[in-house]
């Protein structure tokens, strides 16, 4: 192949502008995030099954509603609906975010680049965390219109019932990413994290009324999916949107801090 | 420069790395060599904080790994080749190896033709063979110019064509007065390459030599001389090893050329002087094998001890008087 040629000894190589530390650190996690083909698989299943669901339901609602059922809704909050499949799509870019390292083995090189166990980790929350309120308010941004077109009249909405789902949604997927991350930081298996999530997101929910004591029912309003609802949708819920922020906030620290306590002393 | 102070490595009984101190200079290759499992990739991932001792330290420029600021700039790591992630092209992984540490992004396409994947770069890793990728494992190393090299095992699979490139990189490197440290299994990946080589067995240190003293240790001489009785007296007071029987002394020690004019100068006739040197493997054998398994050391094990003893305490001899 080639002759090994190496540069002769230069002074230091200039560093950019930017370089190195923080803006480094999520710089580099951007890069592997958006350079891997996986990722926008993901993304583009994400924006079909936003798309079809939206479509699905706002037909649904006009076929309900010329039937006479009370079956209208503002058609950002259809959209809203059908985050609860969606939302899949963050929990699985977020799990690979770190477990795609562990199992490449890349984690070694990435540790290598940014040793300081915390900002690797707050560099990937920090990219985890504005691509989901990006692919959230995104979502809701497209599938609007198609799930208005749909469901015609029953569809009806003004821009409060807009811009709160776009918000709810951009931060109820990010905020959730953030958890997942931290989990499966904790748990360094994909499979497992997925599983994990996905019984929280869907299984507890319904696991916790069989018990048949209302203080533990009334502990499903405080999970993800709730009070991401609570958020994107503006009407009557168990509690406001300050206190949905609130629950998903400490969702996402919570979920962090165990990550960065297994991450801090674990050898790699 | 590298330091290991009182290195250790536990899990649960095992003994990983036991107690390793040692300091690894710029400018020249330094081989760490040990059987596989001795404690050579645990010692080097201590060395780039990614495993936590249990006691001890690894530095580097008196610094812990995990408070360079910009890390790449001071140390490059070829540690397996599975660099990057196998769905990235080789390209954008060098990018963001860069980035993080604040490298301008022409020093990708630099280190790329350095390498001689330039024309692969945006194939995706995962379409790489083997060399290839310890080709890109070296161009992750080389991304920030760093002062210090870490190769773990780097021929590790590699056709010979590759094994020849890796080893003239590599004393291309140290001439440029870098720091290379570099792991092996093989001696004879090291004898053309390394100047200095450390050895390690069952996580002990159990040589720290420029590579040729490590020959000259195990060289013996056979003197043959009417004046056996006398001459023995004065090679043992010039710090040689001697063992007298009869005209003959067996001797060894480092100052082994010299008993022709030590002999000269005492007026000593020497009838007969041989020389025999134990072949840099069989010392590598002898002190790997030593350490591996005592019961089926084929050389009793207070040899070997005194052997390592005598080698470790001939290059820090050294040390300090330079």
């Amino acid at each position: 192949m080639s002759t090994p040629t190496t540069t002769d000894r230069t002074a230091a190589l200039p560093r950019t502008t930017r370089g190195g530390c923080w803006w480094g650190a999520i710089a580099f996690e951007w890069t592997k995030l958006s350079s891997v083909r996986s990722t926008w698989w993901i993304i583009v299943a994400a924006f079909v099954a936003a798309l079809l669901g939206s479509w699905l339901l706002g037909a649904s609602a006009l076929a309900s509603g010329r039937n006479g059922l009370d079956s209208a809704m503002p058609a950002p909050a259809i959209v809203v609906q059908t985050m609860l499949v969606v939302e899949i799509v963050i929990v699985l870019l977020s799990t690979f975010t770190i477990t795609g390292e562990y199992s490449t083995g890349s984690i070694t090189t990435t540790l290598q680049e940014v040793p300081r166990r915390k900002q690797m980790l707050l560099a990937k929350t920090a990219v985890v965390l504005v691509t989901g309120v990006v692919l959230g308010a995104a979502l809701i941004v497209v599938g609007t219109p198609v799930a208005s077109a749909s469901a015609s009249q029953f569809g009806a909405f003004d821009a409060v019932d807009l811009v709160r789902a776009i918000v709810g949604t951009g931060l109820g997927l990010g905020l959730l990413g953030v958890f997942v991350l931290g989990l499966a930081t904790a748990l360094r298996s994909a499979s497992l994290t997925i599983i994990t999530v996905l019984g929280l997101l869907h299984l507890v929910p319904n696991l916790l009324p069989l018990f048949g004591v209302d203080a533990i029912s009334d502990l499903v309003q405080y999970l993800p999916n709730q009070a991401m609802a609570v958020l994107a949708v503006d009407t009557a819920g168990p509690y406001g949107w300050p206190t949905a922020v609130l629950i998903l906030l400490g969702w996402a620290m919570a979920g962090l801090l165990t990550g960065y306590l297994v991450l801090r002393s674990r050898d790699v | 420069m590298i330091t290991f102070e009182s290195l250790t490595k536990t899990y649960g009984p095992k003994r990983a790395v036991d107690d390793i101190s040692l300091t690894i200079g710029t400018g020249k290759v330094t081989g760490f060599l040990g059987p596989n499992g001795a404690g050579k990739s645990t010692a080097m991932r201590m060395l780039l904080g990614l495993d936590r001792p249990t006691s001890g330290k690894a530095l580097i420029g008196g610094r812990p790994y995990v408070e360079l600021p910009h890390p790449l700039s001071t140390v490059g790591a070829l540690l397996e080749p599975r660099t990057g992630h196998p769905g990235q092209s080789a390209r954008s992984h060098l990018l963001g190896m860069a980035r993080s540490n604040g490298i301008p992004s022409r020093r990708v396409t630099a280190v790329l033709n350095m390498v001689g994947l330039a024309e692969v770069a945006r194939s995706r890793i995962g379409t790489f063979s083997l060399g290839m990728r310890q080709r890109l494992g070296i161009a992750s190393a080389l991304i920030g110019d760093p002062e210090v090299l870490i190769f773990d095992e780097p021929v590790n699979g590699l056709d010979p064509e590759g094994v020849t490139w890796i080893r003239r990189f590599m004393r291309d490197l140290a001439a440029q007065g870098r720091t290379v440290f570099v792991s092996s299994h093989l001696l004879s990946e090291m004898a053309d390459t390394a100047d200095h080589l450390v050895v390690i067995a069952q996580g002990r240190l159990v040589a720290d030599s420029p590579l040729h003293d490590l020959l000259d240790v195990t060289r013996t001489a056979i003197v043959r001389s009417p004046e056996s009785s006398r001459l023995a007296e004065v090679l043992d007071r010039s710090g040689l090893s001697v063992t007298l029987s009869g005209a003959q002394i067996q001797v060894s020690g480092e100052r082994i050329d010299e008993i022709g004019s030590l002999a000269h100068g005492q007026n000593l006739r020497i009838d007969e002087l041989s020389f025999t040197a134990a072949s840099l493997e069989d010392v590598y054998a002898q002190l790997t094998e030593g350490a591996t398994d005592h019961r089926s050391s084929v050389v009793p094990v207070d040899t070997i001890a005194s052997l390592g003893a005598q080698i470790v305490s001939n290059s820090s001899a050294k040390e300090s008087s330079s």
